[in-house]
């Protein structure tokens, strides 16, 4: 959580353009990460992206501080887009019958080789997963986010949320055998 | 391969630094166009209200609808005052029924004078002894009947 948070919450509701700039800052590579994961294409990822803090702008007096962290309320925003993403491009061609590189490549580039066939192979098994999978593992795997904050952005309780990664690292290792 | 080592790699991932600079500033100065629109949007439907409810005011002045304002009271329209309506309209009336007169009286005298056109052999004959008759005058008629 960002140091201040609420502050800057509170300001940019009432329209600080700079408190939204440091909040965007903050959350954006994350948000970013969490679409590409799901996504595949960075040039997706970089729209989806967009349109997720667009959104979020647009939508911030309707914010409310419950106790959710604002993170939360991104992810749930992200989700919602990527739903949205999907559903437009359901007759289009299919990523998976692309190859993986030509999405992943440039997002990955400046890692080795030999990481990058790895991270590349692991990510085409998470976007193998069912999305609820996929949210968890990133969440907790790549982003580190509590069991508590994952629970409260995809609205379950704290003992699903443990059942539902257990069984997701399982089906990602199976997909990865 | 260890899975969670892979997964923790992905952290590594940035956005394109130009891809943020552009994204930021897009939204960000969206953010502020966004609120001017919105307070020129008030304003706006502000100033139209106030120009119609001022033509609204002015058409009521002009009108002598606000004629209970003593001020005001010189603008009164006699065209308005229901007696003055109610006069005009018994004028009317009786104007109607004098044209009325007059039109029936015109009928009557152009009805006496003879007709030029030709009538059919049938129908003419009791036509004209009727306009023989009407064409006599009274002191004419008695003579014929004293005769």
């Amino acid at each position: 959580m960002l140091d201040g948070e609420d502050k800057l919450i509170d300001q940019a509701i009432r329209g600080k353009a700079s408190a939204f700039g440091s909040l965007y800052d903050y959350y954006q590579p994350k948000i970013y990460r969490f679409v590409l994961i799901k996504v595949g294409r960075r040039e997706d990822a970089e729209d989806l992206t967009h349109e997720i803090f667009k959104s979020a702008l647009e939508n911030i007096r309707t914010y409310e501080n419950i106790g959710h962290p604002f993170s939360s309320w991104l992810y749930r925003i992200a989700r919602n887009q990527i739903i949205d993403f999907y559903r437009t491009r359901k007759n289009e061609v299919g990523l998976d019958a692309v190859d993986p590189e030509f999405f992943v490549a440039p997002a990955i580039a400046h890692f080795g080789m030999e990481e990058k066939l790895r991270m590349e192979k692991v990510q085409g098994a998470i976007r193998r997963l069912k999305p609820e999978y996929q949210d968890i593992i990133v969440m907790r795997f790549v982003e580190d986010l509590p069991i508590k904050e994952v629970a409260m952005t995809l609205n379950k309780s704290e003992g699903a949320v443990k059942l539902i990664q257990h069984r997701a690292i399982k089906e990602l290792k199976k997909i990865l055998a | 391969m260890d899975l969670f080592k892979t997964l923790q790699q992905f952290k590594n991932i940035e956005p394109d630094k130009g891809f943020t600079r552009r994204s930021r500033n897009l939204i960000l100065n969206r953010g502020n166009t966004f609120s001017a629109n919105i307070s020129r949007v008030l304003f706006g439907s502000l100033e139209t209200g106030a120009a119609v409810a001022l033509v609204g005011l002015l058409m009521l002045i002009i009108l002598g609808g606000a004629s209970h304002i003593k001020i005001l009271e010189p603008l009164q329209i006699t065209a308005i005052d229901p007696s003055s309506i109610r006069a005009e309209a018994e004028a009317i009336d009786i104007q109607i029924q004098l044209t009325g007169l007059n039109y029936e009286e015109s009928a009557v005298s152009e009805s006496t004078l003879p007709s030029a056109e030709p009538r059919s052999s049938a129908a003419a004959a009791p036509v004209a002894e009727e306009n023989e008759k009407e064409a006599l005058s009274i002191d004419e008629a008695l003579k014929i009947l004293a005769e």
